[in-house]
């Protein structure tokens, strides 16, 4: 007979060993495994808590894990079905088109230049541009004086 | 008793992690889900240990198979092969164990003598009577998990993957009443 | 007639908010000229009748006008205040502006800015006559800002051209240092009159009536405060009358559209200082000091403006001169009303020879838009010669005009130099400042010789000798139309008439003396002979006078043809020091922006860096996940 402890321990044991899987596996089929293993474990927990407390609830809890695992797989799968009609493998890593494109320079990404930001407005001298022929008087009057 | 658990469970584990057919890793996990089942019986929880031998070890991994199966290629996969960081998620799982476990000891639950077991009646009359309608629930999200299987499988069309489309029916059709077991 | 007055302003006001509209709308544009015409002829026949009617005398009628803000106790009132000075400098600002504004039609004809240039020039007009009319003295500074700012417009008229925007600036920026000045000026009276009466409200105490009022108790109480606030205003009107050293703006302002020129240098903008110092003199009789001070800068302004007009060979740019030689004349007036006796008197001078001058500067300058006009836009007197026969109306217009400044009796500038030199005369035998009067007095008479040669030499230069017209003129040289002349006749009537009739009837006077005072000063006979004896060597001068090469001339000549480096004084005094306070001012704005920027680069830097984590693999978010999840369970059990 093993002790409500010995039961956790044992537990906790499988979950990290779910998670070593999800973590290590490539394989998507075989990360929902480690998935499903995590899963139990957890479920596990609950029916020892509730034998040791000599309730009922610990095990409905654990039916109830059983189903959501149960759907977990079967959209899982079918997403795994999915996923692999578009690439014919079952790499997880294939399936990274959200990570950053490229490391970007710093200069590239909307940064502005240091020399740019301060060209500080001057007061224009001359307004706009010359066009000296659009006015009547404007034109080719000398003018003799330096501004 | 417990170091005759852990050493299968380790066995079974390092299995599931490091065995380079996918198949093989799938066996490893029944016999891994065998052993909860058995962890189960020991908690006084018979039926449950039943339902998911039935469920987990028999349709669900069937299933997995299955899809396992299909999508196996003659030889080996590098995928299947190469282990993501094993060292670095060695160090974090076994991290998380210790730290787990010496929460665990430092919780001082004394030891219980005989416990009470527990009959599948009262299970059945707790979940038909105080719990029905979350059972109910949970048939309902099965039923909807189903169809959303379907309409994902079918996402795509291509002449090539006909066959597979067939085969992805007939597991969501299969897999409706696997999720009524429960 | 007093319930007219606000009819001055408003006409001028509604014609720029016309020409404003026009402006932006695609019809009319060619008719933009109307509502200014029909807004200042307004104006300037209600000044004419105002005047005509007007029994004379100095009392002060105020009209009360707009409350422009009312908010609890506080109310700002603008209202009207006329005496006979406001009136007198009121109706030469209406007519010259619309002897100007017709002339304009003709001049400015087909320029794209067409409407824009009369709403400015009847915004000018329009802030020109608040900054008379306006009793307290807050309001008039508001429009001698105005003033400013529609000087600046028109003087940058042609903003596409770098001089004339460069001019535009110059002139608002020296206007603005001075202005400065007058501010100060300003709050400095504010405070006073606040320390010797309580029973007006903060803003009525700058009212004209209020400082008037407490003048004495200000005097006796606080003499020092006074004569800083005298010469604070004084700092104001020399800056906007163009005296040295700040008339270094006048001259560049030739870069607007010759009209401009008229108009500034004529009836409005230079003589708003000179107005400033007459309707504040109540408050310089108690300091004689600043009045010194102002025949100082007059009589130097004086004998400077006309050495340096000499040499100048720009037409436009003599005139420019003689006006700031002229306006130095006023200020000398004013420097002979040290004694308080006859500050009255002075004011009377200065009043007379700014209303003639106004007459016959407007004709000159406009005849030499004619020239302009004719010669393609060159007004360079080294490159037309003999005009005579090409603009004979012009001609005999500027032969008026010339005439009238050199001071040739019966011409008007004769008799209005009279009354100042006259004023001067008069107090040589002062025992107090008399050799101070006798050094004004002569400075002014050689100012009036250099007067009298620059002109003819002008004169002579521009419409004697052999006929030479430079290639922008084109084949034919024409005459300016009718639309340009007819101003310019009444203009030339004004110039002859204008100072005989007043000098003989004394007709000023009434609208500028107590009805009390005993007879004005008058030059004696001497003085006439001498003054005619100027013209006629100035004459003689102008004939012999030769022309200068730029390289082989004298240190002094180069100097007064460089307009004695002021410029560049100013330049190396003002701009340069400025400039690099702003250089460096820069350096530690770019400082602090890099300290604030290196902090801002830090999360960036630090995104950069992290974002080499989104890997897009699920294996990697969920081992980052794990790791966190570890550290967080290992921070529980610590």
């Amino acid at each position: 007979m093993l002790q409500l402890n010995e039961i956790l321990m044992l537990s906790s044991g499988m979950f990290v060993l779910g998670l070593i899987g999800f973590l290590t596996r490539k394989n998507m089929i075989l990360m929902f495994l480690a998935v499903e293993l995590m899963l139990a474990a957890v479920a596990i927990n609950f029916v020892a808590f509730g034998s040791r407390l000599g309730l009922q609830q610990g095990q409905l809890f654990a039916v109830l894990i059983l189903t959501v695992a149960s759907c977990e797989a079967a959209i899982g799968l079918a997403l795994v079905v999915a996923m692999y009609k578009r690439k014919s493998t079952l790499d997880i890593s294939q399936w990274d088109s959200l990570h950053e494109v490229e490391p970007p320079k710093l200069a590239e990404s909307g940064e502005v230049e240091d020399d740019n930001i301060h060209d500080y407005p001057t007061l224009a001298p001359a307004g706009l541009a010359p066009n000296a022929q659009s006015t009547v008087k404007g034109g080719s009057r000398a003018a003799n004086e330096k501004a | 008793m417990i170091y005759l658990f852990a050493a299968l469970l380790t066995l079974f584990g390092i299995g599931f992690i490091t065995f380079k057919q996918p198949v093989y890793s799938a066996l490893s996990f029944t016999a891994i889900v065998l052993v909860a089942c058995v962890l189960f019986v020991l908690s006084n929880s018979p039926f449950l240990a039943a339902a998911t031998m039935v469920v987990y070890a028999g349709a669900t991994i069937i299933v997995f198979l299955f899809v396992l199966m299909f999508a196996q290629r003659s030889k080996l996969q590098s995928y299947d092969v190469n282990l993501n960081r094993p060292i670095l998620t060695c160090f974090v799982g076994g991290g998380l164990l210790g730290l787990l476990i010496s929460g665990i000891r430092s919780m001082n639950i004394a030891p219980t003598e005989e416990l009470a077991s527990s009959k599948v009646a009262d299970l059945g009359k707790l979940m038909y009577s105080d719990y029905l309608w979350t059972v109910e629930l949970a048939g309902l999200l099965l039923l909807v998990a189903t169809i959303a299987a379907i309409v994902i499988a079918q996402e795509t069309k291509s002449d090539s993957m006909a066959k597979f489309e067939e085969l992805v029916k007939t597991r969501a059709e299969g897999r409706a009443p696997n999720g009524s077991n429960s | 007639m007093s319930n007219l007055v606000w009819l001055i302003p408003v006409a001028p006001l509604l014609a720029m908010l016309v020409g404003v509209v026009l402006c932006f709308s695609s019809r009319g544009r060619e008719s933009a000229h109307l509502p200014t015409w029909v807004g200042l002829l307004v104006a300037a026949v209600v000044c004419l009748m105002t005047l005509l009617g007007s029994e004379g005398g100095t009392t002060a009628v105020v009209t009360p006008g707009y409350t422009w803000l009312s908010v609890g106790s506080v109310t700002i009132p603008i209202s009207a205040r006329l005496d006979g000075v406001g009136l007198v400098q009121l109706t030469v600002v209406t007519c010259i502006s619309f002897l100007v504004a017709v002339y304009a039609q003709g001049y400015m004809k087909g320029d794209p800015g067409y409407p824009r240039f009369f709403a400015v020039l009847s915004a000018f007009v329009f802030s020109m006559v608040m900054l008379v009319i306006s009793s307290n003295l807050l309001v008039l500074y508001a429009f001698w800002e105005g003033v400013g700012l529609c000087s600046y417009l028109l003087i940058g008229f042609w903003y596409q051209r770098p001089s004339a925007a460069n001019a535009a600036m110059k002139a608002f920026l020296v206007n603005r240092l001075a202005d400065t000045a007058f501010l100060a000026g300003i709050l400095l009276l504010w405070h006073g009159v606040g320390k010797v009466t309580t029973s007006t409200t903060a803003f009525a105490r700058l009212d004209f009536d209020t400082i008037f009022n407490v003048l004495p108790a200000l005097a006796s109480e606080y003499p020092n405060l006074l004569s800083w606030v005298g010469f604070l205003l004084l700092v104001g009107a020399i800056g906007k009358s163009a005296q040295f050293p700040f008339h270094v703006w006048l001259p560049d302002a030739m870069e607007g559209p010759t009209p401009v020129s008229a108009l500034i240098h004529a009836a409005t903008m230079v003589t708003a200082g000179v107005y400033l110092l007459a309707r504040m003199s109540p408050l310089l009789s108690y300091t004689p000091e600043v009045l010194q001070l102002a025949g100082w800068l007059g009589a130097i302004t004086a004998v400077i403006g006309g050495s340096v007009a000499l040499f100048q060979d720009d037409l436009k740019r003599v005139l420019a001169y003689s006006t700031v030689s002229q306006l130095g004349l006023l200020f000398i007036a004013f420097g002979a009303g040290m004694n308080p006796e006859m500050l009255p008197f002075a004011v009377v001078a200065a009043m007379f020879h700014l209303l003639t001058h106004a007459f016959f500067k407007a004709l000159l300058f406009l005849t030499a838009g004619n020239v302009m006009h004719a010669m393609g836009d060159v007004i360079d007197m080294r490159k037309f010669s003999g005009l005579k026969s090409v603009l004979p109306a012009t001609h005999i217009l500027f032969l008026i005009g010339a005439l009238a400044l050199a001071g040739v009796p019966p011409l008007a500038g004769f008799w209005s130099k009279e009354s100042i030199f006259g004023l001067l005369a008069a107090q040589i035998k002062d025992p107090q400042h008399g050799s101070l009067f006798l050094t004004w007095l002569c400075m002014g008479l050689f100012s009036s010789l250099l007067t009298a040669t620059y002109t003819f030499r002008a004169y002579m230069r521009t419409f004697q000798g052999e006929v030479k017209t430079p290639a922008e003129a084109g084949d034919h040289p024409h005459e300016a139309t009718p639309v340009m002349l007819a101003p310019l006749y009444m203009l030339a009537a004004g110039s002859v008439v204008s100072g005989l009739v007043i000098y003989l009837t004394g007709w000023l006077d009434k609208f500028t003396l107590p009805p009390e005072t005993v007879e004005a000063p008058h030059g004696s006979w001497l003085l006439f002979v001498v003054s005619m004896v100027i013209v006629v060597a100035g004459y003689g001068l102008a004939r012999v006078f030769p022309t200068f090469d730029e390289k082989k001339s004298p240190a002094f000549v180069k100097a007064l043809a460089n307009r004695l480096y002021l410029d560049e004084l100013f330049y190396y005094l003002l701009v340069a020091p400025t400039q690099s306070l702003a250089n460096l001012v820069g350096a530690i704005d770019k400082f602090v922006d890099s300290l604030i920027r290196g902090v801002a680069h830090v999360p960036t830097a630090a995104g950069f860096q992290l974002r080499r984590m989104q890997s897009g693999i699920v294996s990697s978010y969920a081992l980052t996940m794990a790791v966190g999840i570890v550290l967080l369970v290992a921070l529980a059990f610590l």
